[in-house]
């Protein structure tokens, strides 16, 4: 596999940016013929959904009683039960018989802490810090500087050249709520399509609009007007900033010069991506797509915190399309903004807002911050089932001879492990065979309870790489090494075992 | 001497610039400070080394936005905002390039709706280009205009004749003022709006001047973090910034703004590591008093002490450091344990345990927990911001090691054993806690405490490894006052003014221009006004290094 590198890959990162740009969708290629690839039992590619849980819970409250063993099936845990001196254990969700028929394909893992997230850059900024593996005031280290994972990953799915045209970005991100100055959780990826949503019809757009001018289930009728109209305009003015990027290159020096390349390679991108569309365009080459295959453009208009789950849901579904459709590989989901840009609020809490939950004095040991336990308990068990209910979702949907969680991955991760500001352990949880099939059975094992002792969130992000196929890199002078690092070496220590077979 | 000093110590800890470079000997001395021949530096004086490195600088997403706001009354909300990635979070780092697909589409957005406003607007007035007939030398006017408050300089004949054409081309297709639309959107997504490019012209030295027109430019971004207003671009334009004379009226002008004293402020509420503040949080049962209101009365009362001590032009820089007064009112009397005034108002403060911005209430909460205090926090921040000499991060999961306070030790004794029982840890923390320490007598909302956990709290502490701040102290108050006469203190401080203007670190080549900075910052008794005057007629803000 090939993977951008520290500097061949920072170009074909900016190309890809690119398609991302908005011009790109104009051209023709049939998402019905991939969707149809395969439900007729060509082997769909993997697929990856990041969960993103920020805010920290009460994660005691998450750990299941210690059972003998790092790596056990399900049979040998009691989620439910009640560890020695915890509180109420909220893994008792995962006892509920509604999720019986998915909980074989969960892995819940313990033992990873959040190293490389540093204390400041929890709740606003975590999810940038948490998708790098660096803290966010520290300069990039590693074989992928300036990446996130999801990108790295994203590029791999969907890697230049071999992606299929029509597809705008290599990566999708999407804020859930209203994030206000958080400005991160939209652009954390560096690259990819980043939307911010208090409704389905932004994602919706993003993925299918450019294939389905009207409402869904009539008739393509090509790009519209306006459209060509703004491309054509965008066109003129990337042509004229190119040039004068150009004639601001040549009165600085080598080093300044540098800073300008990604500009001007973007520029670049975007006049050679406009040109293609228009010859698209005139070819009267618009792509077909059944409407009534899709969901419906929602219109509504949902509130970002009363309606959170219902919202997170729905958009999961349209992500869900998106990945039959082939739109994309990847998306990256955080849905615990609210209107007021700074406080995060906690679904399932009865309208708590995190300094709320997390922030009410010590608790009686003195060791730590008191939590409001119901409003804690009732938080987590709401996240649990937010998780779930994903996975039912995938597993309702069929594709081929399978499911849509078949061939797709979905593992949460976190800026903190509890609401006092804690990294130590976040429980994490990790379903689905997005890993692929090796000899009809699945890479990744599921049905298991993973306990690891003192190992970083690095490396767990290095674990999802290569079971989404990432498993080298080129350095700067072309020669391919394993992956074994994400950011800084100091947070690593290699990939998780039992992540293959 | 200071770098091996903690390297034999076993500190993995660097000093920032690395050796003595940092603190040059003041053999550059030359009165005016980069005084030279019309208003700018003569050419540096033969043996020093001068000019900085030349960096290209994306507008940050505040300097967008300002400029936008300043030239069009145009206002955006952040989400809509381009260039939304990391925060600046020290002096020296410019935002970062371009960094995501949502940039382009933001920066699209953002232009075209501008540019329509403007045109609208224009077209409103009595000065509107005709729709029909040769509207092109009308709207040539028009972009010739608008170009020079945009580029930050007149266009050059190349440009306005590009420019027209983008606007011919456009007409051609869909009209008068979609040309001069399209127009308008190119000079909002032109390279030379988005970027500062300090190009420069080159002198005899060899080094590059920047030009007047890069010049009012950096002045205006240091200043306002906006683009220069007309009255800047005027006095550009008729030579004004060629004598020093005319700098300091433009710089005295600009700083008498509500622009500029935000730049000011933006530049104190960085140097305490405030841009997390909206973040702070306490235990509301330990901290009942700790609400919204009485976080935003820490805050105005440290906007007042930036008031007083720089913006006021009266104050000094020492001040800054040692000052007993407070800015108090019904939310932070009891906390201080002063009478509350009937309205805010500056108080004689306790001088026994109140000195200065760092003995502020928004200080004390900013840099603890919510439920603690975070000495080391607050005591790197003594290192790193006051005395410029940064310790590395701590080593990840410092507190991975089991460790059981003893309950017959006081906490600071628990403290220490546990920051000193590695050579890893100790190699920092024997010289960070007998400074670090002496915080713990403020609890997480700034009141001062004599005791904690049952145990007296052991104030005393000392200074070490500096260039003349060493020596011990008895509390906060005392440290600050020992901190405050420091002439190392003071030059860091024009330190970070530096690179904060330049957006980079500073260097070896900085070093004449932060000394003779400093020293004419001393001559005029700290005085922070009159020495940004001085730093941004000096070599390192007006020279560059030959490209």
């Amino acid at each position: 596999m090939k993977i951008p590198m520290k500097t061949l890959g920072n170009r074909i990162e900016r190309r890809d940016l690119l398609k991302a740009f908005g011009f790109a969708g104009l051209v023709a290629g049939s998402l019905m013929d991939r969707r149809q690839a395969f439900a007729n039992g060509g082997t769909p590619p993997r697929r990856l959904i990041l969960f993103y849980k920020p805010g920290g819970f009460f994660e005691e409250c998450f750990e299941p009683e210690q059972v003998p063993g790092n790596d056990v099936p399900h049979g040998m845990v009691t989620f439910g039960k009640v560890r020695k001196g915890a509180r109420q254990n909220v893994l008792d969700v995962l006892e509920d018989p509604k999720y019986a028929s998915i909980l074989g394909d969960v892995n819940v893992i313990d033992g990873v802490d959040m190293r490389s997230v540093a204390a400041q850059d929890a709740h606003h900024n975590g999810i940038r810090a948490a998708l790098r593996g660096r803290p966010n005031g520290e300069g990039d280290e590693g074989p992928f500087p300036g990446m996130s994972i999801d990108r790295v990953i994203g590029l791999h799915l969907f890697p230049d050249g071999g992606r299929p045209v029509h597809l705008k970005a290599a990566n999708l991100n999407v804020g859930v709520g209203n994030f206000g100055n958080q400005a991160l959780i939209r652009d954390c990826s560096t690259g990819g399509t980043g939307i911010e949503t208090t409704s389905l019809s932004g994602v919706w757009d993003g993925l299918f609009k450019d294939f389905v001018p009207g409402a869904a289930g009539t008739a393509p009728t090509g790009p519209s007007p306006a459209l060509v109209d703004s491309n054509e305009r965008r066109k003129i003015l990337s042509g004229h900033s190119r040039a004068e990027l150009e004639s601001l290159k040549r009165m600085l020096g080598k080093d300044e010069q540098a800073s300008l390349d990604r500009h001007l390679e973007a520029m670049n991108e975007i006049t050679r991506q406009l040109e293609n569309d228009f010859k698209a365009a005139s070819s009267g080459g618009a792509s077909v797509i059944r409407g009534d295959k899709l969901p419906g453009r929602p219109e509504k208009n949902y509130d970002p915190k009363r309606d959170l789950v219902p919202l997170t849901a729905d958009i999961v579904n349209i992500i869900a399309h998106g990945f039959l459709f082939d739109r994309i590989r990847i998306a990256t989901l955080h849905t615990f903004g609210h209107n007021n840009g700074s406080s995060f609020w906690f679904p399932g809490s009865n309208g708590s807002y995190h300094g709320d939950v997390c922030h009410k004095g010590r608790l009686p040991d003195g060791k730590g911050q008191m939590f409001v336990m119901p409003a804690a308990l009732s938080a987590g068990r709401t996240l649990i089932r937010m998780y779930l209910d994903m996975l039912l979702l995938l597993k309702s949907i069929p594709e081929g001879n399978g499911t849509l969680l078949d061939s797709t991955t979905v593992a949460t991760f976190s800026d903190m492990s509890n609401g006092d500001h804690g990294f130590k352990m976040p429980t994490l949880f990790l379903a689905g065979g997005g890993g692929g099939l090796s000899g009809g059975k699945r890479v990744f094992r599921t049905g298991r309870y993973m306990k690891y002792s003192n190992r970083g969130h690095n490396d767990y992000l290095i674990s999802l790489a290569h079971l989404m196929g990432v498993t080298d890199w080129k350095d700067a002078g072309g020669a391919r090494k394993p992956l074994t690092q994400i950011g800084a070496a100091r947070y690593n220590q290699g990939p998780l075992p039992g992540f293959a077979g | 001497m200071l770098a091996l000093a903690l390297a034999t110590a076993g500190c993995t800890g660097v000093i920032e610039g690395g050796d003595e470079t940092t603190f040059p000997a003041d053999e550059t001395t030359s009165g005016e400070p980069g005084g030279g021949s019309a208003g700018q530096p003569a050419a540096p004086a033969a043996g020093a080394t001068t000019g900085g490195r030349s960096i290209v600088r994306l507008l940050s997403q505040e300097e967008f936005s300002n400029s936008l706001e300043d030239l069009f009354g145009a206002s955006f909300t952040k989400a809509e905002l381009p260039y939304g990635g990391l925060a600046v979070t020290t002096f020296a780092s410019p935002p970062e390039d371009f960094v995501g697909t949502s940039d382009f589409e933001k920066l699209a957005r953002i232009t075209e709706r501008v540019a329509g406003q403007v045109v609208a607007k224009h077209q409103a007035g009595a000065g509107k280009c005709a729709e029909t007939g040769d509207a092109t030398a009308c709207v040539t006017g028009v972009l010739q205009a608008q170009g020079r408050r945009i580029f930050r300089r007149p266009l050059s004949p190349a440009e306005l004749t590009s420019y027209t054409k983008l606007y011919e081309t456009e007409r051609a297709r869909k009209g008068n003022l979609a040309g001069l639309t399209l127009a308008l959107t190119g000079m909002l997504q032109s390279p030379f709006f988005l970027y500062r490019a300090e190009v420069g012209e080159e002198t005899a030295s060899g080094l590059r001047r920047l030009s007047d027109w890069e010049y009012g430019s950096a002045l205006s971004f240091l200043i306002t973090r906006s683009t220069p207003d007309d009255t800047l671009l005027n006095a550009t334009e008729s030579g004004m910034l060629q004598t020093p004379e005319g700098v300091r009226e433009q710089v005295r002008r600009l700083l008498g703004t509500k622009r500029g004293r935000e730049g000011v402020m933006d530049f104190y509420m960085r140097w305490l590591n405030f841009q997390r503040w909206d973040d702070v949080e306490k235990d509301s049962k330990l901290f009942a008093t700790f609400s919204s209101n009485f976080k935003q009365s820490a805050l105005r009362e440290f906007s007042n002490l930036i008031d007083r001590e720089v913006l006021s032009g009266k104050g000094s820089f020492k001040e800054l450091l040692t000052t007993s007064k407070g800015f108090v009112d019904t939310h932070l009397a009891a906390v201080y344990g002063v009478k509350a005034p009937a309205t805010p108002a500056v108080t004689e403060l306790d001088p026994t345990t109140r000195a200065g911005v760092f003995t502020q209430i928004a200080f004390l909460a900013n840099t603890s927990q919510v439920a603690d205090t975070d000495v080391f926090h607050a005591g790197a921040l003594i290192f790193k911001q006051v005395l410029c000499q940064p310790f590395s991060p701590p080593p990840v999961n410092p507190f991975d090691t089991p460790f059981t306070p003893d309950p017959k030790l006081s906490r600071r004794q628990n403290l220490e054993r546990r920051t000193t029982a590695s050579a890893t840890c100790a190699g920092c923390h024997q010289f960070l806690n007998p400074v670090a320490m002496t915080f713990d007598a403020y609890d997480p909302i700034g009141r001062h405490r004599t005791t904690a956990d049952g145990h007296d709290i052991d104030t005393r502490g000392e200074v070490t490894l500096t260039k003349d701040a060493d020596g011990p102290f008895a509390n906060l108050p005392e440290l600050m006052k020992r901190l405050a006469s420091s002439e190392q203190v003071s030059e860091c401080h024009v330190k970070h003014w530096l690179e904060y203007a330049l957006g980079r670190p500073s260097d070896e080549a900085d070093a004449a221009s932060i000394a003779r900075t400093h020293a004419a910052f001393a001559a005029g008794k700290f005085d922070v006004l009159t020495m940004l005057s001085d730093l941004v007629l000096s070599d390192a803000f007006v020279l560059r290094r030959k490209v």
